[in-house]
C-alpha cells in the first residue's frame, strides 16, 4: 500500500494528484481530514496528473483544493485519469457565447 | 537570521538593489543601436522593445508608462534614452528628468545614422556609468522592499510547493512593512472570490472582481475561450483555468489585499497589492518591474528560464525533476517538500534567505546567464471602445 505517491488536497475534493508516474492497477489509500478513499487506478496516471477518487457523474462540478475546477463532461469512474478528455472549464467560455 | 539589507540610495529617498545604467529604446527600430551601445559599455543594461511605432491611445500610453517606469526604476541609477526621432525620445527623457532621475537622450535621425548614434551613445552611457559608480550600498529598510510574485511553466507541483512557499515569504514581507505585488489576472479566474474576501475595502474587492469580469468580457468579445494554459502546463497535469488559478493565487500569501493597480502602475499602499496584467511570464514580469518591483520571485514547475533585465528574478521550483534537469536556470530548489519531507516553513526560510542575499547583491541565474527579456502587453483598442459603450461600470 502506497500513500506518498499521490495527494488528496481537501476533504471535499473529487480528484487526487499523482507525484510519480503510477501504473494501472496500483491501489492507493488517500486521506484528507476525516475523508479517506481506497482507489484502484484504472489506467496509467502520469506524474502531476489527476485521477478520480470517487465516481463523478456527468455534469458534476469537479473539486480540487476544495473548489470547483470545472465540470465533468462524461461519467468519470473512480481511479480514472481526469484531464482534458473528461473535464472542461466553466470560466471565460467566450467560445460558447 | 540576518534580515537587514543594503541598497543603493536614490536622490528621492528610495533605494535600489542594483545600480544599473539602463539604455532604453523608445521604439523597436533603434533596438540594434541600443544593443551595440551596451555591448561596448560595461554596467549598462539594454531595454529593447517591440513596437513603439504605430501605437495609439491606451495602447501607446501603456508602452510609454512602462518605459518611464524602467527609466525611473529604483534599480536604475541613470538612463540613456534612444529614439529614432527627437520628439518621442525627448518626451520620455523630459518625464524622467521631471522625476528627478539622471538621464541623457539621443536620436538616430539627428545623429545622422546608426554609426554616429552608437558612437555618441557609447560616450553618454560611459559617462553615466562612471558617475553612477560613486553610489555605494547603505542600510535599506525592509519596508522599502517591493517584491513581485509570478509563476510560469506551471504544473501540478507549483501550487502545492513553490507557490505555497512563496506565499509564506509574501506574508513575511508584508509583516515586515514591505510590498508584495501579485498579478496575472487570467490566473486568478476561478480563485478570485477568496482573494476579494480579503480586500481592505468593498471598493478594492469591486476593482478586483471588475478586472476578472473584464477578462471574461474580452473572452466573449473575441468569441474565444480564455486559455492561459500552455502545452507544458497541460503535459504537467493542469486541465482548466480554475485549477491553474487555485494553485497560482497561493503565491500571494494570506494577508489583506490593500489595493488593485493597473498594468505597470506603481503601488501606493504597503502590503499585498494586485496588479491587473496578463499571466505569460515575459509580459507579466515586464509589468511588475515597471511598477517598481525590486526583485521578482518566479516559480516554475516544468522549467522557465526567463528573468527581467532590471529586476533580479529568482527562479524557484518544487518539481524534483525540474530541479535536477533544469538546474542551470534554478536559483532555489524546494522540491524537498515532495521528496524529503521538507516543511513549507523550512522551504520558506530557504527562499527568504536567498531573496535577502539577492537583495544585497548576490546574482541570479538569469542575471548571470543573460536570460532576460521584456515584452510590453498590447491593448485591444476595439475592446476598449466596446467596454466604454457596453459596460462602462467595469472600466478600470
Amino acid at each position: 500500500m502506497m500513500t506518498n505517491l499521490a495527494l488528496l488536497i481537501d476533504a471535499a475534493d473529487h480528484v487526487a494528484t499523482a507525484f510519480e508516474p503510477l501504473a494501472a492497477g496500483v491501489v492507493l489509500d488517500l486521506k484528507a481530514g476525516a475523508q479517506s478513499y481506497r482507489v484502484t487506478l484504472r489506467e496509467p496516471i502520469p506524474s502531476g496528473h489527476k485521477f478520480a477518487v470517487t465516481d463523478i457523474a456527468d455534469g458534476t462540478e469537479v473539486r480540487k483544493y476544495g473548489a470547483s475546477i470545472g465540470r465533468a463532461t462524461r461519467l468519470i469512474d473512480a481511479g480514472a485519469h481526469v484531464h482534458l478528455h473528461n473535464l472542461e472549464s466553466l470560466r471565460g467560455r467566450g467560445d460558447l457565447s | 537570521m540576518n534580515t537587514s539589507i543594503l541598497g543603493y540610495p536614490r536622490a528621492d529617498g528610495s533605494f535600489g538593489i542594483r545600480n544599473h545604467v539602463a539604455v532604453i529604446a523608445a521604439m523597436d527600430n533603434v533596438n540594434p543601436v541600443v544593443r551595440r551601445i551596451c555591448d561596448s559599455v560595461k554596467g549598462t543594461v539594454p531595454i529593447c522593445v517591440a513596437y513603439g511605432r504605430g501605437q495609439f491611445g491606451a495602447d501607446l500610453a501603456q508602452h510609454d508608462r512602462v518605459l518611464l517606469g524602467y527609466a525611473t526604476h529604483p534599480n536604475v541609477a541613470a538612463a540613456l534614452i534612444v529614439g529614432l526621432e527627437p520628439v518621442t525620445a525627448g518626451r520620455l527623457a523630459a518625464a524622467v528628468e521631471a522625476a528627478g532621475r539622471p538621464v541623457r537622450v539621443l536620436d538616430v535621425q539627428s545623429m545622422g545614422g546608426t554609426v554616429q548614434a552608437v558612437a555618441q551613445g557609447v560616450r553618454d552611457a560611459a559617462a553615466l556609468v562612471i558617475e553612477s559608480s560613486e553610489i555605494v550600498r547603505a542600510p535599506m529598510p525592509l519596508s522599502e522592499l517591493v517584491v513581485g510574485v509570478e509563476c510560469g511553466a506551471s504544473d501540478a507541483t507549483s501550487g502545492l510547493t513553490a507557490n505555497s512557499t512563496t506565499g509564506m515569504v509574501a506574508d513575511w514581507i508584508v509583516n515586515a512593512g514591505g510590498v508584495v505585488v501579485l498579478s496575472e489576472t487570467d490566473e486568478i479566474v476561478g480563485a478570485e472570490t477568496s482573494l476579494a474576501a480579503r480586500a481592505r475595502t468593498p471598493e478594492v474587492a469591486r476593482q478586483l472582481l471588475s478586472a476578472v469580469a473584464r477578462l471574461e468580457a474580452l473572452s466573449d468579445f473575441q468569441g474565444l475561450q480564455l486559455w492561459p494554459l500552455g502545452e507544458d502546463n497541460i503535459a504537467g497535469g493542469l486541465t482548466t483555468v480554475e485549477e491553474k488559478s487555485l494553485g497560482a493565487v497561493r503565491k500571494g500569501g494570506t494577508t489583506t489585499l490593500q489595493e488593485v493597480i493597473g498594468y505597470g502602475e506603481k503601488p501606493t499602499q504597503k502590503g499585498l497589492v494586485f496588479m491587473d496584467a496578463p499571466a505569460p511570464g515575459v509580459e507579466n514580469i515586464a509589468a511588475l518591474a515597471a511598477g517598481g518591483a525590486h526583485l521578482i520571485l518566479f516559480n516554475t514547475g516544468v522549467g522557465n528560464p526567463i528573468g527581467h533585465p532590471l529586476s533580479p528574478t529568482i527562479k524557484v521550483t518544487g518539481n524534483p525533476k525540474t530541479a535536477q534537469d533544469f538546474s542551470d536556470n534554478i536559483d532555489v530548489d524546494v522540491s524537498g517538500i515532495l521528496t524529503s519531507g521538507q516543511s513549507l516553513e523550512q522551504a520558506s526560510e530557504q527562499l527568504r534567505d536567498a531573496m535577502l542575499k539577492v537583495a544585497c547583491g548576490r546574482m541570479t541565474a538569469s542575471e548571470v546567464l543573460g536570460d532576460t527579456e521584456i515584452s510590453i502587453s498590447r491593448i485591444e483598442l476595439g475592446f476598449v471602445r466596446h467596454m466604454r459603450e457596453q459596460a462602462p461600470e467595469l472600466q478600470a
